[in-house]
Parts: C-alpha cells; structure tokens; sequence
C-alpha cells in the first residue's frame, strides 16, 4: 500500500550539532585520535601520569581550588572542595563516577563529548581517580550511547595495554581499574544515588540526604560523582593550569559552559561560551535569532527543570549565580528556547507529563501530586469541580492509582486537599503540596517548573479554562 | 542455554566489578542483547553469581520497560520537548492516520528523548536515525 509517508533520503551531517568551539572543546579536538598512540604522541596521558608521579595529590586539588571550578551538573557546587572531601578519608576503599546520562530533552552535548575524543575521557577519568585515591572509577552512560560506550571500552582497554590502567599504573605502585558502565535510559538514574543505588544491584531510586555521597557513597564508601563536562574541566584546568582557566568567565564562575542551545532557534547546537555570557548574545548572535523572526515567548536556561524566563531577562548573564537570582536555575546549560505562538498549557501538560512518568515512585507525594498534576491540567475547563484532581480520568487504566477514598477509579469522590481553593489556585497548592516533599529534587523541581508556567501565562491557562480550547495559534510546525 | 553454560558466560563478566552486585544491569544488558529468555531457573542463576536476591531482580524487570520488551521497535518518535515543539505529536498524529509504504512506520513507538535535539523531531528507525522530520518527508 502506498500512502503519503515515504522515507527520504536524510544526510547523516545532520545529526551532528552546530559546534561552538571554547578552550575545552578546542584542546579535547586538537589531541583526537585514533590510537592511543597517536593521543600519547599529542601529549595524552601527560596529566594523568604527571599525577601518578610527581603531584601530591593536594597539590592537584589545590589548582581547582584556584581555578575556581563549580560542578556543571546543575548543583555549581566547588569541584575541589568535593575531592579534597574524598580525598580526606583514611577509606581502604574509595569510588570516582563520571556520570554522562543525560535524559533530559535539552542536553545533547554527552554524545559529542563522548564521542569525540575517548582517549581523553578516559585520561580524565584517571586523573581525577589518582587525585582522591580512589581505586575504581566507572563512567556511567546509558544505553542510546552505546556506539560511545564501545569506543571508550576501546580506549579503555588500550590504556590497560599500556599500563596506564590496572596494576601499578605508569609505572608506580598505584593500582586504578577503570569501568564503562552502561546503565539504564531513565531520567532519575541520572541523579547521583539513584545511580549508585543502581550500581549496587538495586532499582535506581534516589536516596536521602545526609549522608553525602563524599562520606558515604557507592557500597557506603566515599565516592566523587561529576558530570562529564565537570571532570573534563577538571583535566583542562589540570592541563592549562588555573591562571589559563581563569582568563574568561566571571570572578564567581570562571570558565566556560558548554551550552546546548536548542529549541525555536535558527541554529541549534552546542556552544561553548565563557560563564557570565549574555543570554542575548547566546540565542540572537550565536544561535542567529528566533525561528521565523516570531518573538521569543520562553526560555527555559536550564532545561526542562529549571523554571521558565521570559523575554525580560534576556540580558541576564548566563552563570550560577545570576541565573538563580532572577529564581531560575543553569542546570547543565540546556538553553531551550520557545516563540510566540506556541501553546504553553500544552508545553506545561508535556513537561507534568514528564515529571509524573519520571517520578520513581519512592516518594508518594512526588509520585501523586504530578499525578494530580496532569489530570488537572487535562482537565482545566472542569477545574472548578469538586476534587477533580482525584478524577484520574485523562490517565489510562494501567497508570492510575488507587487512592483511599476512591473506590470506583471513574468517579470523582473523596475530599482532595485542592477543594479549599479554587481555579488555577489549585494546581498551585499541589505543586507547593508536593515540592519539598521528596528525597531528591525531582518534586521540586516538577512543582518550580509548573509554578513558573502558571504563574507567567496565567492569562493563556485562564483561557483554556474558560474557552475550554487554545486561543493561541498552537505550536509552531516547522 | 542451560544454567550452567549461563554462569560460564556471567562469571568473566562478575569479575570485572567491584562488588557482584554491580553486575547486575551489565548482566541483565548482556541476556536481553542475546535474546536470552528471563525464566525461573536464570533467575535463580544471575542471581546467585551476582550475590543478589531474586527479588531484586524481579524488582529491575519490572521497573524498567527495556527488560520487558527484548525486541526494540522498528521505529521510536522522540517525544522530548524539543520534538514536541517541532510538531512531533502532528507526526504521531499523520502516522497514525495515515499508512506509509514503509511497514516500519506503522508500528511507530513513542520514546523519550533521544539527545538528538538540535536535528528535532528526530525518529530511530532500525539502526539509524532520521532528523528533521516534517509531516511531508
């Protein structure tokens, strides 16, 4: 049967990102290559043997301490202060995750670090092992990159070929394994003891906190977690020295952030810009302007997660602290953009519907109160009825439910905890209900999200609710 | 494959880790890679040479979907929110409605994001993977 659809011909150039190039990227491309001869013939391997013999370990700790590096996971917690925390403990055993799971819509910027320069992962991830004294380092990724999972198990074989890792690595009496650990594609193992919980043999749910992960981490021993991007900074700045790294970015937030910029843009991609970058400059001069010339209507700075800005706060500098002054978040740096046109009760119902399916289940008001979310939310123009976030009708029968008071999974019953409030209100209080109400910052960050949403087009959620259809022109259709 | 050929196969792979333990998912990877049906009698074998409990391992498969489907889907729309924004769901919509001369694309899966957002809506089709899909291509 023929029918409308066919499949044409799609260049493969195009799933690769418009790229950006900073120091990190520039040096991570200048020492790519294909054996791991070549990347020793182009320096590799330097810093990690300069740490095995001659650096104290402090003394390593020490310049990141000075080149002022703050995690790029989202926290911007001082990545030197983290590693001298390892670093510390008298443990026999101590454990470094670089963690590249991603799963969040936005960030796209792993399978390019992954992918192209393997070598220098895995150098990285050495160094920052030898650094704290740990004796098992694992890089985390989940299974969409499995192309990038077997080139680094290659790099990570010809690195024990040449006893940069294993026994008594470059030569001293230090023993380091390194392990590609291919996890699962879930957007919470992406959560650092969600991820160790895994590691060990269990489901990946988050933990609780205290204890940190420095004091008691994988198998209850301390152990590093960064990001990708954070231990190849780490490694840059080992390599550069802290004065180099120090050049761009602000006096807080030095450095650079690879950005992913994406969305109702002209040209999408990854761009590393120095910290304290305009978000004008990132989306009108880097990413060549809107879509269609149509105004922008959202950004969200820090992926999904993070809470939406608008047009307003284009002039904010793009760094940790700016961006949570004005109650947002940098996240990792996915830059998603949105124009004027697009429905936002349909981009909020799209982004409850994420937080509920992504919630782990551990936590019943996070796992309940996103529930109550996206009903209420498919349900706006009936907001007014008694209980209605308790109606789970939108839901198919699989993913309801039970509750206590509700005994037929059809019928609005009960008294639910948004019946002391009325219209949009209510969608407000579950997510104030439900925000701090969790192990982890996932309801946290669901309810901000929301919250955000709600409260910056307010207008456009009451229109749905009183019209009972989108007013708005709906989503842009490239 | 009988239990013993199964913990000839898993027992290489236990000792590259740290703990047994933390073999698990790499494990549970390895048997859905190979197509090797999770019955009573492997259970009880993976669980053994990972020094893990049944129950863990029943707990796994039944919260992640990958376990539960062995046979990917011929073809998976990425439904992340940079996809949705560029018209996925109208794709889902159009695919759904009308048939493709391409069979792969009557039984069209809905994932989550698949990192590739710069080329959205993008959609993996058996080993590759389209970008930039419109309604018309």
């Amino acid at each position: 049967m023929t029918g409308r659809i066919r499949l044409e011909k799609i260049s493969s150039s195009d799933l690769r990102p418009h790229l950006h190039s900073g120091p990190l990227i520039t040096d991570l491309l200048s020492t790519a290559a294909g054996s791991v001869e070549d990347y020793v013939r182009l320096g590799g391997y330097g810093v990690a043997r300069r740490i095995a013999h001659q650096w104290m370990p402090d003394k390593a700790i020490q310049c990141l301490d000075d080149a002022g590096l703050r995690g790029r996971g989202g926290g911007g917690y001082p990545t030197a202060h983290k590693w001298w925390l390892v670093y510390q403990h008298e443990s026999p055993e101590k454990y470094f995750i670089c963690n590249a799971n991603a799963g969040q819509a936005g960030g796209f910027k792993e399978r390019f670090l992954l992918g192209a320069n393997p070598h220098r992962i895995v150098e990285a991830v050495i160094s920052g092992a030898l650094t704290v004294g740990a004796r098992v380092a694992l890089i985390a990724l989940p299974p969409q990159l499995s192309a990038e999972a077997q080139m680094l198990e290659a790099a990570v074989n010809d690195g024990r070929r040449h006893g940069f890792i294993g026994r008594g690595v470059f030569g001293t009496t230090l023993d380091l394994d390194v392990i590609v650990y291919k996890s699962l594609g879930s957007y919470i193992v992406g959560e650092e003891t969600a991820l160790m919980e895994l590691i060990e043999g269990k489901v990946g749910r988050p933990r609780y906190k205290p204890p940190i992960p420095t004091a008691r981490g994988l198998f209850g021993m301390p152990t590093i977690i960064n990001n990708l991007e954070t231990v190849l900074q780490a490694h840059y700045i080992l390599k550069a020295g802290a004065a180099e790294y120090r050049r761009v970015g602000t006096l807080r937030a030095p450095g650079t952030l690879i950005f992913s910029l994406s969305g109702h843009v002209k040209r999408p991609g990854l761009y590393e810009l120095p910290l304290g970058t305009r978000l004008r400059e990132l989306i009108y001069e880097h990413g060549q302007g809107m879509m269609d010339e149509r105004p922008l209507k959202a950004v969200f700075a820090g992926g999904i997660s993070s809470p939406a800005l608008g047009p307003e706060s284009l002039d904010t500098n793009l760094d940790f602290d700016s961006i949570r002054e004005i109650e947002s978040d940098i996240g990792s740096g996915s830059v998603i953009v949105v124009a004027e046109g697009t429905c936002m009760v349909q981009v909020a119902t799209q982004l409850a519907e994420f937080f509920y399916y992504n919630s782990c289940g551990k936590c019943q008001p996070c796992k309940d109160g996103t529930q109550r979310t996206v009903v209420m939310l498919h349900n706006l123009e009936r907001l007014d009825e008694k209980s209605i976030d308790r109606s789970g009708k939108v839901l198919p029968q699989s993913l309801r439910k039970r509750t206590l008071n509700v005994l037929n999974n059809n019928q609005v019953g009960g008294v639910s905890y948004t019946d002391t409030v009325e219209g949009l209100d209510k969608i407000r209080h579950i997510c104030e209900f439900y925000k701090y109400r969790g192990d982890c910052h996932h309801s946290t960050e669901a309810a901000n999200s929301i919250q955000s949403l709600l409260k910056r087009f307010k207008n456009e959620f009451e229109d749905h609710r009183s019209h009972s259809e989108c007013h708005h022109e709906g989503l842009v259709e490239v | 494959m009988n239990p013993a050929e199964l913990r000839k196969q898993l027992a290489p792979l236990v000792g590259n880790y740290p703990h047994p333990q933390a073999a698990l998912v790499p494990a549970l990877h390895l048997l859905r890679d190979r197509g090797t049906p999770i019955n009573d009698e492997t259970l009880t074998v993976i669980a053994d040479v990972c020094g893990v409990e049944t129950r863990q391992i029943t707990e796994m498969l039944g919260h992640y979907s990958i376990f539960q489907n062995p046979a990917p889907a011929h073809a998976s729309l990425c439904m992340g929110l940079i996809c949705y924004l560029h018209g996925a769901k109208e794709i889902l919509d159009q695919l759904k409605a009308e048939p493709s001369c391409d069979d792969r694309l009557n039984h069209v899966n809905v994932s989550s994001c698949l990192g590739y957002c710069h080329a959205a809506p993008v959609m993996k089709l058996g080993d590759g993977t389209l970008c930039k899909i419109t309604k018309s291509n």
